[in-house]
């Protein structure tokens, strides 16, 4: 009798075991990448929504012409993701159907310095879209809004609370010809600091720190472009 | 012990080798990873090198600040980049400031901007601007930094030293070096059928590989094995699953095996036939022994060994036909002597019989007491003397029996009424009931009745203190057979073995009495025989004994 429940004991023993073997060695191997420095917050599937954006008093430029070059840029940023990201987080991006007309006039948004990328335009537009009910959060995903915008600026941020990150892009990097090589690696800087990413170059100088894409490779073709090992340590991919 | 002295030499060879085949094979896998990843590695490592030696450049001219003009630089370089396929992106940087001054790369026409942004600056570069600052010659300085993954392929960025022909260093020159040239070296690595090899950065992702599998992750048991590489950092693996790399030594195992096997059984079978070829020789001996000791000295022992037991069988034959030469001259003494003693015998007793009937002249009660005492002895001696002559002529083959159709129940009956007053006398009764019919058999009645004398006389004889001697007849196989059943004395089981032999007579207190020669059952054998039948007995020591003998029906 006192054998029998030996046996149960150790069984049951080697069953947890086994048990807690399968669900933490899995949950140990399929977990994905997170924020920069931050790994309570995982971005292995990114929910990105793009708008191009028009402050009230300007006229937008034609949306067929930006969607020809704002698609293919997204796609290659998207393909650059999950290969620097080694699978571990990738990117589903959906473009606004429409031009997106803004509440307000440029002014507004541009206040009166734009050296530093913007950020003002970038919290306010972040603002009235979230407003406006523009953007679905899903469990379970980061979502990250990102923005063409008729106008100055190029900026990426991540809210104070890291659940939404959102990037500002002027129109001109989209369809401009002089950046027809490096209209993708600079939508995917902006889109790198909704990660928390900082910049790897000196803002006053201009002097890069790394060549990867958030340093000097930031103006290079994003084809021969990549992510500094250091950074992909920091987000749990390697 | 022959088997145990064969087989564990076989055990422990088998052992010794299945050990040293599986350490040996264990040991030429991982020599077979061993040297090839030293291959790839060395082939990684001049790959890496040749690109190194294409940015190595002198150029032609005499001191620091000479006119290297942009466009120069950008010519120098395009010559570069047209012989080093494997460069995707180079330029030279100005000693001082960083700034770079040239820069071609192969997809596309840098931007201005691009050409602007002083790469120079970067932390990686600036211990090759130390170099500058510490005016290095006569060496040739390099930068390698890490393996970069980027959508066109993995890639490094190098630097070195433009020098002029006074080895004073003049320029930098930097270059990005595509490694997609390695996923081509390690593709051409062959490790059996499922055996492959891959390139890890220093971070342990995957730059080039053999196969769709990289790692061990599959859950596959695999045979690894790890090279560093320096410069850059990586990693070489090459992984062989276990199902393979240690087929080839299941397959030895089982050969080993089986070969230990068959070994085994080889000197199973040979102890078997050695044991055979020795022991047999020696039974062959061991019978002929037999043989001798019952008195057959025509029976030679064959053994052809070839070797000293075929030498002892040939003496033991020899001595065997010694023997019988023996017995030969002794059988002929016997006969002779009998044959002569039977005259004088004879003449005795005529003689003595008639003495005792007064016909020499009157004798009185007390002499003829004596005289019969004589004539008892005499009569005893004429007996002896008739059965050496029998046995002799037995043994020389001379028994003369003349065979033909005879009718058994009269000579029974004969002998039985000429036995009467013996049964008589101990009280025995003689009992022959036999049934109508008894079929004739071949044979002469004289011998039959001599036969029939002699045993119904021993069942006598051999009866005390009163009992029955029953003779009945039964027809068994084509012969009658005859049995001769006595309630007397019995005869004890060393006793039977020998009781056809001559002069063999059973020595017991209850038979010390009882007269005889001893030759009566050879003889009467020898008759039977001669007349083409058998004789047997059974007999159980107190409760009597049955003799049978058998002739052939007519
Ligand atoms: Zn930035």
């Amino acid at each position: 009798m006192r054998k029998t429940y030996i046996f149960i004991f150790a069984g049951g023993i080697f069953l947890a075991l086994a048990f807690l073997f399968f669900i933490v060695g899995k949950s140990t191997e399929g977990q994905g990448a997170h924020l920069y420095r931050n790994s309570d917050a995982n971005i292995s599937k990114i929910n990105l929504t793009v708008f191009y954006t028009v402050p009230k008093d300007k006229m937008p430029y034609d949306f067929e012409t930006v969607m020809a070059s704002l698609e293919p840029a997204l796609e290659e940023a998207s393909a650059f993701h999950s290969l620097q990201f080694v699978d571990k987080s990738w990117i589903q991006y959906s473009i606004y159907p429409t031009v997106l007309k803004l509440e307000r006039d440029s002014f507004f948004y541009d206040t009166e310095d734009t050296s530093r990328g913007n950020p003002n335009a970038l919290a306010s537009i972040t603002e009235e879209i979230k407003d406006n009910n523009l953007i679905v959060e899903k469990k379970g995903e980061f979502t990250v809004l990102g923005i063409i915008y008729e106008g100055l600026g190029a900026a990426g941020a991540l809210s104070e609370d890291s659940k939404l990150g959102s990037f500002i892009l002027s129109r001109d990097f989209i369809t401009r010809e002089e950046y027809v090589l490096s209209r993708s690696a600079l939508l995917y800087h902006e889109f790198g600091h909704t990660l928390g990413i900082p910049d790897l170059y000196d803002l006053d100088t201009g002097e890069a720190f790394t060549s990867d894409i958030m340093g000097g490779g930031r103006q290079e073709p994003l084809e021969a472009n990549y992510i500094e090992i250091s950074t992909l340590k920091e987000m749990g991919v390697l | 012990m022959m088997l145990v002295v064969g087989v564990l030499p076989i055990l422990a060879a088998g052992g010794f080798a299945l050990y040293s085949v599986t350490n040996s094979h264990i040991k030429s896998v991982n020599d077979i990873e061993k040297n090839l990843l030293n291959q790839k590695a060395e082939e990684v490592d001049s790959f890496i090198k040749g690109n190194l030696e294409s940015i190595n450049l002198y150029v032609a001219l005499g001191d620091l600040d000479a006119e290297f003009s942009p466009a120069a630089q950008k010519t120098y370089l395009t010559n570069i980049m047209a012989v080093s396929p494997a460069i995707e992106d180079i330029y030279f940087f100005h000693p001082y400031t960083g700034e770079i001054t040239a820069r071609v790369a192969r997809d596309f026409e840098p931007s201005t901007q691009a050409l602007a942004e002083s790469r120079a600056e970067l932390p990686d570069f600036r211990f090759l601007r130390n170099s500058f600052d510490e005016s290095v010659k006569d060496t040739d300085v390099f930068y390698v930094g890490p393996v970069n993954i980027t959508p066109r392929g993995p890639e490094i960025e190098v630097a070195a030293t433009v020098k002029n022909f006074t080895s004073s260093i003049i320029s930098f020159v930097g270059a990005r070096i595509s490694l997609s040239e390695l996923q081509n070296i390690v593709e051409a690595s062959v490790l059996g059928e499922t055996g492959y090899v891959y390139l890890t950065d220093s971070a342990g992702r995957v730059i080039a590989a053999s196969s769709e599998k990289t790692t061990g992750a599959t859950g596959v048991d695999v045979v690894g094995l790890v090279h560093k590489i320096d410069s850059p950092q990586m990693t070489l693996v090459a992984e062989w699953p276990v199902s393979e790399a240690y087929a080839v030594l299941a397959n030895l195992r089982a050969q080993v095996v089986g070969f230990s096997f068959l070994a085994l059984l080889a000197v199973v079978i040979l102890s078997i036939f050695l044991a055979n070829k020795i022991v047999r020789p020696i039974r062959a001996l061991e019978e002929g022994t037999k043989f001798v000791a019952k008195g057959k000295f025509d029976e030679p022992v064959s053994v052809k060994t070839g070797d000293e037991l075929e030498e002892l069988a040939a003496a033991f034959n020899k001595m065997t036909e010694g023997l019988k030469e023996l017995e030969k001259l002794k059988d002929e003494f016997v006969f002779i002597a009998a044959h002569e003693l039977k005259t004088p015998v004879a003449a005795i007793k005529g003689y003595l019989s008639l003495v005792r009937d007064g016909l020499a002249g009157k004798v009185d009660d007390e002499a003829k007491q004596f005289i019969d005492k004589v004539i008892a002895a005499n009569t005893r001696l004429v007996k002896l003397v008739e059965d050496l002559l029998e046995v002799a002529r037995a043994e020389a083959g001379r028994i003369k029996i003349d065979v033909a159709p005879t009718d058994v129940v009269p000579v029974v009956r004969e002998t039985l009424s000429e036995l009467k007053p013996l049964s008589d006398e101990k009280n025995i009764t003689l009992v022959y009931q036999p049934a109508g019919g008894i079929p004739r058999v071949l044979a002469d009645a004289a011998r039959v009745r001599e036969v029939l004398v002699n045993l119904i006389g021993n069942s006598i004889k051999y009866t005390l203190g009163g009992g029955t001697v029953t003779i009945s007849h039964e027809v068994r196989a084509g012969e009658l057979v005859t049995n001769i059943k006595d309630t007397g004395i019995g005869i004890s089981k060393e006793a039977q073995a020998k009781l056809f032999e001559k002069f063999y007579r059973v020595q017991t207190p209850q038979t010390a009495k009882i007269t005889g020669t001893g030759l009566g059952l050879f003889i009467v054998k020898q008759i039977i025989e001669k007349m083409g039948g058998k004789i047997w007995f059974e007999s159980q020591e107190g409760k009597g004994s049955t003799f049978s003998f058998s002739l052939k029906i007519v």
